[in-house]
C-alpha cells in the first residue's frame, strides 16, 4: 500500500443540499494505476462525491490535490483538464448518434480555419484505435448507439473518457443493469485499462465484483468516509459490516 | 401595330389548323372561318341585347356595363379569387360570375381564399395554372402583388374595389365617390323629414364613419360628408369623424361624440354597413336612440334583415347590388380581352323601411 | 411437441423483426414513396395539368421562401426546440422593414438593419425564456403572439389599413428577381439547404445540436453550452423567418402581421423524420417533405377542391404527421 502512489486527494469536502449532508468532510485517497472502488449503501454519498471530483458538482468546502497538487475543480471541463473523466451510470450516450460522434461528444476534432469543420476521417480512425486498445467488440463504429449491447454501450462511453486523456477514470455503476456475459465484458475492460496504468475510480453495489477486481476498497456511511481497505487485507465480512455503518477499530 | 398582332394571330390559328388537320378534317372548315373573321372583319358580329341580360339577371336586374359579341376572338378563359365564398356579399358575386361566364359562353375559374386574403398569393398560383386570358381578386391587402405576378405571365389583372395602382390600370368596382354621395343624398332625406318632427330646432351633427387607412373608405364616406354637409350648410364643428385607424372602435368613438354634446342629433355614415349598424346598435342600448340616423353603405342580406325589424334610427341603405357588381366584372373583363368599352359600375339602388320588405322578398326570398 | 415450442418461439420472433423492419423500412422512405405517390396520383387525375413545367415551377415557387424557413428551423427543431413564432416574426419583420423602407423612405441597408435588430431581439426573448426553464412551445408562443401585436402596432403607428405597402425600389425588383426565368428565391432555397446540411454534418456545432436535442443530460455532462446553443439557433431562425417575410411581403407588394405558409414548418419538419422530442432529422429530407405539402396545395387547387376542405386535408396531414412522429419514437425506444 505505502508503495503506491496516490494521484488524487480529497481534503475535507463537504457538500450539502439544503437540509441534506450528502458529503461530510471527506478525506479519501485514490492510487495511481489501481481500481480503487467506492462503496456504501444507497444515499451514503457516493454519487455526490464523484459528481464532486468530476466538476458535475461544486464542493461547499474542502479541495483537491491531483498529482500532489492543491487544485480547483471547476465544472466538467476543469476535470477533463486534470485527466479525470466520469463515466455516468446512464453513460450519458446519445442514442441518435454513431459511437465515433459518441466517443467524441463535446471534444470533436475538427480541421480548417476557426476549429469549425469536423474531421469526421480523424475520429473515426482515433475511434477504432481506442477501441482495439480496450479490446471492444463493436464492428461498426457508425453504427448508432441504440442498437448496441450494454457492453458495447459500456466499451463507448469508457472510450470518449479515454479520449478525453483520461488519466482516472470514473465508473458509476458500470454493470448494474447488464447480464452475466456483459458484466465480464466490463470487469475485463476495467483490467485492461489498468493493464495500460489507468486510475480506475469503480462506484458499485456488488461487493463479490468489487472484491473480484478492486485493489482498494473505500467506504461510505452517511455521507462520511468510514475507511479504505487493501483488498488483500480486507474481508467481505468487515466490508459489510462497514457498509451498515460499523467504524473499524 | 395592332394589324400585325392580328396577322401574327392569324398565322398561329392557321398553324393550329393544319396540325389539326393532320388529324381531323372535319374542324378546318369552321376554323378557316374564324381567321377570316379575325383579319378582314374584326367587328362584323352581332352583339347581345341589353333588355336580355336585364332578364337574365332578375330580379337584380343588371344592366350590362360592356355591349359583347355573341361569339368571342378567342375561347376566352376568366379567373377570379374570390375572398369569401362563405360571405353573403362575396357569395354573390361567386353565383353572378359563373352565371355570366356561362351567358357569355366562357370558361370560369374560381378560388376561395376563405377570409384569409394571405392566401391569395398561393391561390394565383394554382389558378394562373389555368392558362387564364384574364385574372381578378378582391384583395386589399395584396392586390398589386398578384397584378405584378399576373403581369409577369403575360395576363391582365382586374380587381374589384381595389383602387388604382401602377399595376393595375382597370379599375373596377363600386364607385366609390358616388356611392357616397347617394348615401348622404338618402341621409339629407331622412334628416328633413325628422326635422319636421321630433328634430326640430335640434343641434345637428354629422358622424363620418370611416378607416382613414383605406383609400376607398376615404373617399366614400368623405364624398358622404361633403355632400351631407353642404345640404344642411354645417360648419366644419358640426362634421365630426371617427377613424378606426386611432385604434379605438367605433361604437366607443360615437358614444363619446354624443356625451360630448347631449342635446345634439347626429346623422351617419358608415364606409360599409357593419361599421354604422354597430355603433347603432350600441347608441340603442344606451338610450339614444333617438337622437341618431343611419344611412349604410353596401346593403347584402344582414343590414337589410336589420332594416326589416324597422329600427328607429336606421333610415336606409345604399344597395351596391353585389350580383350586378360579380356579373359586371365578367362583362369588364371581356370587354377588355375583346378591345371594346365598357361603362363604370354604378349604385343606383336606394332602399329604405318603405321598399326594403319588397327588396328582401326579391332577393333573399324568391325560392 | 416439446421440441416445436422453441422452433415457433424463433418463428414468431423473426416474423417480429421482419414485421420491424418492413416498418422501419416504411418510415426511412415513406416520405419518398408517399411523394412519389402523391405526383403519380395527381399525374393520373389531372395529367394535361399536372404533368407540366409550369405546374412544377408552380409548386417551387410555392416552396421558396417557406423552404428557406424551414431550413433553419428543422436545424431549431433538431437541436430539441420548437418554435411555433415563424408566421408572426416573418409578419413582424416584414412589417418592421415596410414601415422603415416604404413610409419612412430610409436606406434599404437600414431598414434591412433594423429589422435584423428587431428579430434578433425577439430570438433572444424566446431563449431567454427558455433558459428559465419554460419549454420552447410555450416560450415561443407567447413570443408570437408579442411579434403579432408588435407587427398590429407598427400598422397602427404609422395609420395604414391592415398592412403595408411595399413597392419602393430596388426590393420589388430584388423580390422578384428572376434568373434565366427562374425566381431567385427557388436557387437561394437549394443553397439555404446545402448551408444547412454542411452545419448539421460537417461542424462542430451541429455535432452539438444533434446531441443537445438527443440527449441535453448527456449533451450537458459532456461541456456541451445548451443555453448558448439554444440561443444561436432561435436567434438564427428569427433573423432567416424574418429575411423570408420580408422575401415574401416584397413579392406581394405588401408586408402584413402574418405570414402564410411559414407555419406549414412543423408539419413538412415531421412528415421528414425529424423528431418532436429532437436529436434526430436530416435537413436533406425536409426538402422533401416541403415539397409533398406544396404539391398538395397545388393539386389541390387544380382538382378545385373546397376551401374549408383544402383547410381539413391541410389540418389532417398535420395529424398524421405528429403520429409518424409517435410511431417512430416507439421503433426508437422498443
Amino acid at each position: 500500500m505505502a508503495s503506491d502512489e496516490v494521484i488524487l486527494e480529497t481534503t475535507e469536502v463537504d457538500k450539502s443540499f439544503g437540509a441534506v449532508h450528502a458529503v461530510r468532510s471527506v478525506s479519501w485517497k485514490v492510487y495511481r494505476g489501481r481500481v480503487n472502488a467506492l462503496v456504501g449503501d444507497n444515499g451514503a454519498g457516493k454519487s455526490t462525491l464523484i459528481k464532486l471530483i468530476s466538476g458535475a458538482l461544486q464542493p461547499n468546502s474542502g479541495g483537491f490535490r491531483v498529482h500532489g497538487e492543491e487544485t480547483r475543480i471547476g465544472g466538467p471541463a476543469g476535470a477533463f483538464n486534470l485527466g479525470i473523466a466520469a463515466v455516468y451510470q446512464d453513460l450519458a450516450l446519445v442514442e441518435n448518434r454513431d459511437v465515433v460522434m459518441n466517443m467524441f461528444l463535446g471534444s470533436e476534432l475538427t480541421r480548417g480555419p476557426g476549429a469549425i469543420f469536423l474531421d469526421h476521417k480523424g475520429m473515426l480512425q482515433q475511434a477504432h484505435n481506442v477501441l482495439d486498445d480496450i479490446h471492444a467488440r463493436i464492428p461498426n463504429v457508425r453504427e448508432m448507439v441504440r442498437n448496441l449491447s450494454g457492453g458495447q454501450r459500456q466499451a463507448v462511453a469508457v472510450g470518449r473518457a479515454l479520449i478525453r486523456g483520461g488519466e482516472i477514470i470514473i465508473m458509476d455503476e458500470p454493470t448494474a443493469a447488464l447480464g452475466v456475459e456483459q458484466t465480464q465484458e466490463v470487469l475485463q475492460l476495467i483490467d485492461t485499462l489498468r493493464g495500460q496504468g489507468k486510475t480506475i475510480i469503480l462506484i458499485s453495489h456488488n461487493i463479490q465484483q468489487v472484491f473480484e477486481i478492486a485493489d482498494y476498497i473505500s467506504v461510505m456511511f452517511h455521507g462520511e468516509m468510514l475507511g479504505t481497505r487493501s483488498r488483500d487485507e480486507a474481508t467481505e465480512a468487515e466490508v459489510v459490516a462497514m457498509i451498515m455503518g460499523k467504524r473499524s477499530p | 401595330m395592332k394589324s400585325k398582332r392580328y396577322l401574327l394571330a392569324a398565322l398561329v390559328i392557321a398553324l393550329a389548323v393544319l396540325t389539326l388537320a393532320a388529324c381531323e378534317t372535319q374542324t378546318v372548315e369552321v376554323q378557316v372561318t374564324r381567321v377570316i373573321d379575325v383579319t378582314a372583319t374584326p367587328r362584323a358580329m352581332t352583339f347581345h341585347d341589353a333588355a336580355a341580360i336585364e332578364a337574365e339577371t332578375a330580379p337584380h336586374q343588371c344592366q350590362p356595363l360592356a355591349s359583347l359579341p355573341t361569339e368571342f376572338s378567342q375561347p376566352w378563359r376568366l379567373g377570379f379569387i374570390n375572398p369569401n365564398l362563405a360571405h353573403p356579399f362575396f357569395g354573390e358575386w361567386s353565383g353572378a360570375m359563373k352565371s355570366a361566364a356561362e351567358f357569355y359562353g366562357v370558361e370560369f375559374f374560381e378560388s376561395d381564399a376563405a377570409g384569409d386574403y394571405a392566401t391569395e398569393p398561393d391561390l394565383l398560383e394554382t389558378l394562373l395554372l389555368n392558362d387564364l386570358s384574364i385574372v381578378g381578386a378582391h384583395g386589399p391587402n395584396v392586390y398589386e402583388g398578384l397584378a405584378l405576378r399576373a403581369l409577369d405571365e403575360g395576363i391582365q389583372f382586374i380587381g374589384i374595389d381595389n383602387g388604382p395602382s401602377e399595376y393595375t390600370p382597370i379599375v373596377y368596382g363600386i364607385p366609390d365617390g358616388i356611392a357616397g354621395m347617394r348615401g348622404a343624398e338618402l341621409l339629407v332625406e331622412g334628416v328633413r323629414k325628422r326635422q319636421a318632427e321630433d328634430w326640430a330646432g335640434r343641434e345637428l351633427f354629422f358622424i363620418e364613419l370611416t378607416h382613414g387607412g383605406i383609400p376607398a373608405c376615404v373617399t366614400r364616406t368623405g364624398s358622404a360628408a361633403s355632400t351631407f354637409k353642404e345640404a344642411f350648410e354645417l360648419d366644419d364643428d358640426h362634421v365630426l369623424m371617427a377613424d378606426l385607424t386611432t385604434g379605438r372602435s367605433a361604437e366607443d368613438m360615437v358614444n363619446d361624440t354624443m356625451t360630448a354634446h347631449p342635446d345634439g342629433v347626429f346623422a351617419m355614415i358608415p364606409c360599409w354597413d357593419g361599421l354604422g349598424i354597430g355603433p347603432y346598435n350600441a347608441v340603442t342600448e344606451a338610450g339614444n336612440e333617438a337622437d341618431v340616423m343611419l344611412v349604410t353603405l353596401g346593403g347584402d342580406e344582414p343590414p337589410a334583415k336589420f332594416l326589416k325589424t324597422r329600427p328607429m334610427g336606421y333610415y336606409g341603405f345604399i344597395e351596391f347590388q353585389p350580383y350586378c357588381e360579380g356579373w359586371g366584372w365578367v362583362e369588364v373583363a371581356l370587354a377588355t380581352l375583346e378591345g371594346l368599352p365598357f361603362e363604370t359600375y354604378q349604385v343606383r339602388k336606394a332602399i329604405t323601411q318603405e321598399t326594403v320588405d319588397q327588396r328582401y322578398a326579391e332577393l333573399y326570398e324568391s325560392e | 411437441m416439446p421440441i416445436q415450442q422453441p422452433e415457433s418461439q424463433l418463428a414468431t420472433s423473426i416474423r417480429s423483426i421482419q414485421r420491424k423492419q418492413v416498418v422501419q423500412f416504411l418510415l426511412d422512405n415513406g416520405l419518398f414513396i408517399a411523394f412519389v405517390l402523391e405526383v403519380t396520383l395527381f399525374a393520373i387525375a389531372v395529367p394535361e395539368m399536372f404533368l407540366r413545367s409550369r405546374t412544377i415551377e408552380a409548386i417551387l415557387r410555392l416552396s421558396g421562401p417557406a423552404g428557406i424557413v424551414l431550413a433553419s428551423y428543422t436545424i431549431t427543431l433538431i437541436s430539441g426546440q420548437i418554435d411555433l413564432s415563424t408566421a408572426q416574426v416573418g409578419g413582424m419583420a416584414s412589417l418592421m422593414f415596410a414601415a422603415v423602407f416604404q413610409l419612412l423612405e430610409w436606406p434599404l441597408g437600414v431598414a434591412l438593419a433594423l429589422t435584423v435588430v428587431l428579430t434578433i431581439a425577439v430570438g433572444l426573448l424566446s431563449s431567454y425564456l427558455i433558459q428559465q426553464g419554460i419549454p420552447s412551445f410555450v416560450s415561443t408562443l407567447a413570443v408570437g403572439v408579442v411579434s403579432g401585436g408588435i407587427g398590429f402596432l407598427i400598422i397602427n403607428l404609422a395609420k395604414q389599413p391592415g398592412m403595408i405597402r411595399l413597392v419602393r425600389p430596388p426590393l420589388r425588383d430584388i423580390a422578384n428577381f428572376e434568373v434565366a426565368g427562374v425566381p431567385f428565391v427557388i436557387p437561394l432555397m437549394f443553397v439555404a439547404y446545402a448551408i444547412g446540411w454542411v452545419v448539421l454534418n460537417q461542424t462542430k456545432f451541429g455535432a452539438h445540436i444533434y446531441a443537445l436535442g438527443g440527449n441535453p443530460a448527456a449533451a450537458a455532462l459532456n461541456g456541451i453550452n445548451a443555453v448558448r446553443i439554444a440561443r444561436i439557433v432561435l436567434v438564427t431562425n428569427a433573423v432567416i423567418t424574418g429575411m423570408a417575410g420580408i422575401l415574401i411581403a416584397g413579392r406581394q407588394l405588401a408586408a402584413q402581421p402574418g405570414v402564410e405558409g411559414l407555419g406549414q414548418s412543423l408539419t413538412a419538419a415531421l412528415f421528414a423524420g425529424v423528431a418532436l422530442s429532437g436529436g434526430s432529422g436530416k435537413i436533406e429530407r425536409t426538402l422533401i417533405g416541403l415539397l409533398f405539402l406544396s404539391t398538395l396545395t397545388i393539386g389541390l387547387g387544380i382538382l378545385n377542391v373546397s376551401a374549408p376542405m383544402r383547410q381539413l386535408i391541410n389540418g389532417l396531414a398535420f395529424v398524421f404527421a405528429i403520429l409518424l412522429d409517435s410511431i417512430r419514437q416507439q421503433m426508437a425506444t422498443r
